[in-house]
Order: structure tokens, then C-alpha cells, then sequence
């Protein structure tokens, strides 16, 4: 056998020995390798960076919860890309110096900055005007795309413009399974067509789950009803959360309290009852949809976060009708934790470990809401 | 039975059949040449030219799959918390790679790639992966004698790309 020396020499000669790998032994070689690697691998050589930027489309990306977009009220624009433990954080920082076109950029990946840019952030608040996203900020968004495999994208105070969404369904082409957040988002125009118009190109976005938060717009009944009989087009969305504020500010500028309305058109369940989250702070729901949804979950041992007014409370009484259906009678086991006035039930499915929770909790705006949550563990473990 | 190989130097080695049907390549000329362990005759009138594997080299795959003749098929992977995937490389193999120079485990890489023997291939493609990562781009150059082709301006638009990279 061949001799062996005591330490691994790179090479006994200066030929450049890996560049004369064949191409599919160096992919093979470098789809083990991960995207910090790449990146540094690029630079070495013409041949080296074909072969990186092949293997970055293939590697499995770096999981992280989430990527924001934030515009403060000074102006700037911050891009954060938040790795789970904080271990790598990616800030990019856009100055819009004195809102004119000048521009600074500053780009950092270093957990210490993260503090330095939290303490910076406190002073700062929600932008009385809200501006375009620059489109440094969307080259900066396109790299952590390609980098990390982020469960969703927050937009926070920004203004939605045609020019947004352009980019950003552009930007998400080829990204499955994200979920898209939009939090005291403005949009140019504040028409019943403005409105239809962003939930509309909102809802073909391939997205797997759609938030929206504390939006400027009003959000009346027909609002409701033409997006959610258009979402139900689109079965890739298994996340729907709207969440609006309950007070508004009149013409007079004295805050009102807005009631929750109630929704009575029928919703088809096939598609609601397949949601794994359904949050709704501004409408009631029948209360035998909501059951049929409960029922549903119960037969697939599905997992659903469904926080939502109901008509009336769900009592013992509603519960015991779910036995008299052929596919889970004898199958279900309810335990009642009631106490005064506050309903409180769990649902076991006998033989596993599947549990549906359902209680009812206070809003931050004091009405009860039906939260429904189930879990796949044994809860009294 | 055995099986004989002949390598590009003209070696002949006499391996154990199991040990010949490690390697898919070895296993379809056997076949071509009809081959099979319960026709001692055909073993033994025939040999298996290997001209893209020297002696030294054949040596080293032998060592291998003497090792790993008993082992199940399987392919063991796992992913790291950044989402790097990595074949899992066993303490044996790990030190019977070690003290191979670069370019020796090129050239048993080219003959486990030649001879198709995965588990062997992934060992060493792991290996080589192992000694890139967390390395900076100037030390991977250096590692690897690897000569730099790109242009200034080349190397200021990957730097410009890449920026979030360096700590």
C-alpha cells in the first residue's frame, strides 16, 4: 500500500489539481458544501464561481422564521433577516438622506449590530408618510431569498405601490411554501378598487399564508365578502389572518369603537375547513360553520389555529351534535374545563394523541373570541 | 470466487466476487463477459481490464471495499442547523482518508467516480468538502493552488455580491 505521510499535504506540486475535476465530481463536491462556502469558493477562479453559483440553486437553503421590511419615521428602510438563535443577522440599512434621492447604504451581518440597531430603532416610529420601498432594498431581499428558506416576509409601514408588487411577484417566483405579512401597510389609493386590486395580485402571489394587519383601509362587508369568495381560487393558501384595529377615528378626530359584523354569507367549506390557520378579529361566524371546521379537523387529526367571533358561544350542547356524525362518533372524547361563564373544552381523538383545544379568550379589544388549537401530543403528559 | 482486475499498469489483483460487484462498472463488464460466481470456469478465464486505475490506486479501493464488503446499502445524510447536508463519513473511513495528500484522494476519488463505488466516492467528496468548509476565500486558493483566472473588476462584482459574507 502507498506510503503515507504523518500530515495531509495539499499537494505535492502547484498544479491546480480540484480545477481539473471533472464537473459533475466538483458539483457533488460542492452541493455538500453550504452558502457561506460558496460565496468564499467564487472568488477563487472563473470555473470555481460557475460551479458555486450552480450549487447555490441547489443546496438546501439555511431555515429562518423571517425577512422584514421596515420603514421607520425618519425615512430609512430596514431589510433584517433574523436567523433562528440569532446566530447570523443580516441588516441592510437604506438612509433616504433628507427624502431627496441621495442614498446611503449600509449592509451588516454580525450579531452585535443587531443590538446597536435595536437601541437605535426604540427612538423611532411608524412614518406619518409613507414612501416606495427603494429598490436597493429589493436586491438585498433577492439575496436572502436565495440564501435562506424563510417561512414568511413581514412589510411593515410601507407603502404598497404597483412598483412593490411588481418586484415582489417577480421576486417570488420560484419560492414555495412563504407566507406573506403585511402590517400598517398604505396603499396609494384608498378606492374600493385599490383595495381589490392589492388583495387580488395579493392572492395570486403563489403565497402559502397571507396576514394582514392593522391596515389604513376600511374593510367593509362586501370588502370581505369579494376576497373571501376570491381566495377560495387558491388552495396553496392554508394561512389566513386578518387582524384589523376595532377603533377608528371619525371625521371629528375622536376615536370609535367598530363591532365586530357578522358574516352570514356562506363561506365553502371545503376550502375554509382546510385552513391550518383562520384568524378573523372583525367578523362573527356562524357558529355551525365553525363546527363543521371543528368536525373536519377531528376526521383529518388535522392541525388548525382558528381564532375567531362566533354567533354564540360553543357549549357542551354544540359539542355532543359533532358525536352524532357517522365518521367520528365513538371516536372523540370530550373533556369539559369550564369555568364560570368562560367554555372550555378538550377533544381528544381516541387512540392517538391528536387534541383539539377550544376556549374562548378576551380580544385586546375586550370582545370574547373562539380560539380553537389543536396538537398532535399528549397534553396531560 | 475470485475475480481477477488488471490495472492500466498491467497489476493483476485477485479479489473476492463480493468484492468485484462493489463496483457497478466492474459488476456490467463482468456481465458483458457473461461472467457469473457459479461458473468458476468463466471467472478464471477471463480478467477485468480497469485502464483509468492504476496499481497504487487499486490498492488503496481494495483496502475499502475490504472494509465495507459486509455493509447494508444505505445513505446516511444529515443535514447542520444552517442546512448544510453532509454525508456521514464512518470513524474508519475518516481515518483512512486522513493522511492521503490532495492529490492522491483526487486520484482515488477518479477511480471510485471510473469504478462506481458511491460509498467510497462519497467518502472522499465529503472529505474534500470538509477541508473547503469554513476555510476564507484566500485559504481555499491557497489550499487548492487553485489559479485565479477572474479579472479586477470581476472579483469587485462578486465582492460587491457577496458583502453580507464576511463577518
Amino acid at each position: 500500500l502507498s506510503h503515507r505521510s504523518s500530515a495531509r499535504q495539499m499537494s505535492s506540486s502547484s498544479l491546480d489539481l480540484i480545477s481539473n475535476l471533472p464537473d459533475d465530481v466538483l458539483h457533488l463536491i460542492f452541493n455538500e458544501l453550504d452558502y457561506d462556502d460558496l460565496e468564499k469558493i467564487s472568488s477563487a477562479s472563473k470555473k470555481m464561481q460557475c460551479c458555486a453559483s450552480l450549487a447555490k440553486q441547489k443546496i438546501t437553503k439555511e431555515p429562518i422564521s423571517k425577512l422584514s421590511i421596515t420603514q421607520y419615521s425618519n425615512g430609512d428602510f430596514i431589510l433584517e433577516a433574523h436567523s433562528d438563535g440569532g446566530r447570523d443577522n443580516y441588516f441592510m440599512i437604506v438612509k433616504m438622506v433628507s427624502l431627496g434621492a441621495e442614498r446611503r447604504i449600509r449592509k451588516w451581518r454580525h450579531p452585535k449590530h443587531y443590538q446597536q440597531c435595536l437601541i437605535t430603532r426604540q427612538h423611532l416610529g411608524i412614518p406619518h408618510e409613507k414612501s416606495s420601498i427603494p429598490s436597493e432594498i429589493f436586491e438585498g431581499l433577492e439575496y436572502l431569498l436565495k440564501r435562506f428558506s424563510a417561512e414568511s416576509i413581514c412589510m411593515v409601514s410601507v407603502l404598497i405601490d404597483d412598483a412593490f408588487e411588481t418586484r415582489i411577484h417577480a421576486l417570488l417566483a420560484g419560492v414555495v411554501n412563504i407566507r406573506l405579512n403585511f402590517d400598517r401597510i398604505e396603499l396609494p389609493g384608498n378606492e374600493e378598487a385599490d383595495k381589490k386590486n392589492f388583495l387580488s395580485r395579493l392572492i395570486s402571489m403563489n403565497v402559502s399564508g397571507i396576514v394582514i394587519a392593522r391596515v389604513k383601509f376600511n374593510w367593509s362587508i362586501e370588502t370581505y365578502t369579494w376576497f373571501l369568495y376570491a381566495i377560495v381560487n387558491f388552495p396553496s393558501i392554508t394561512q389566513l389572518e386578518i387582524d384589523n384595529d376595532l377603533y377608528f377615528e371619525d371625521d371629528r378626530g375622536n376615536w370609535l369603537e367598530k363591532d365586530p359584523f357578522p358574516f352570514t354569507s356562506e363561506m365553502p367549506i371545503e376550502y375554509f375547513g382546510n385552513l391550518s390557520v383562520l384568524k378573523f378579529n372583525e367578523l362573527i361566524l356562524d357558529i355551525n360553520f365553525v363546527l363543521e371546521i371543528i368536525k373536519r379537523c377531528l376526521i383529518n387529526k388535522r392541525e388548525c389555529q382558528i381564532h375567531m367571533h362566533t354567533t354564540e358561544r360553543i357549549g357542551m350542547q354544540h359539542l355532543q351534535k359533532l358525536g352524532n356524525n357517522n365518521d367520528i362518533r365513538d371516536n372523540i372524547e370530550i373533556i369539559d374545563h369550564s369555568l364560570e361563564n368562560t367554555p372550555r373544552y378538550s377533544i381528544r381523538v381516541r387512540g392517538s394523541d391528536f387534541w383539539l383545544i377550544i376556549r374562548y379568550a378576551d380580544s385586546v379589544d375586550g370582545h370574547k373570541i373562539a380560539q380553537i388549537e389543536s396538537c398532535n401530543c399528549d397534553i396531560f403528559e | 470466487p475470485n475475480v481477477k482486475l488488471v490495472t492500466s499498469d498491467n497489476e493483476e489483483f485477485v479479489v473476492d466476487f463480493r468484492i468485484a460487484k462493489m463496483s457497478v462498472t466492474v459488476s456490467r463488464l463482468m456481465e458483458a463477459m457473461n461472467m457469473s460466481e457459479t461458473d468458476d470456469a468463466s471467472l478464471l478465464s477471463n480478467s477485468i481490464p480497469l485502464p483509468n486505475v492504476t496499481k497504487a490506486v487499486m490498492a488503496r479501493v481494495i483496502e475499502w471495499c475490504e472494509k465495507h464488503k459486509n455493509d447494508e446499502p444505505k445513505e446516511e445524510k444529515e443535514n447542520d442547523k444552517r442546512g448544510r447536508t453532509t454525508h456521514v463519513v464512518s470513524d474508519w473511513d475518516k481515518e483512512f482518508l486522513k493522511n492521503d495528500e490532495f492529490g492522491r484522494l483526487c486520484q482515488l476519488m477518479g477511480a471510485a467516480n471510473y469504478l462506481e463505488i458511491k460509498g467510497l466516492f462519497n467518502d472522499i467528496s465529503q472529505t474534500i468538502a470538509n477541508m473547503i468548509h469554513g476555510k476564507k476565500s484566500d485559504e481555499i486558493a491557497e489550499m487548492f493552488n487553485i489559479h485565479c483566472d477572474l479579472t479586477e473588476a470581476e472579483k469587485k462584482e462578486i465582492r460587491k455580491k457577496t458583502a453580507w459574507c464576511e463577518d
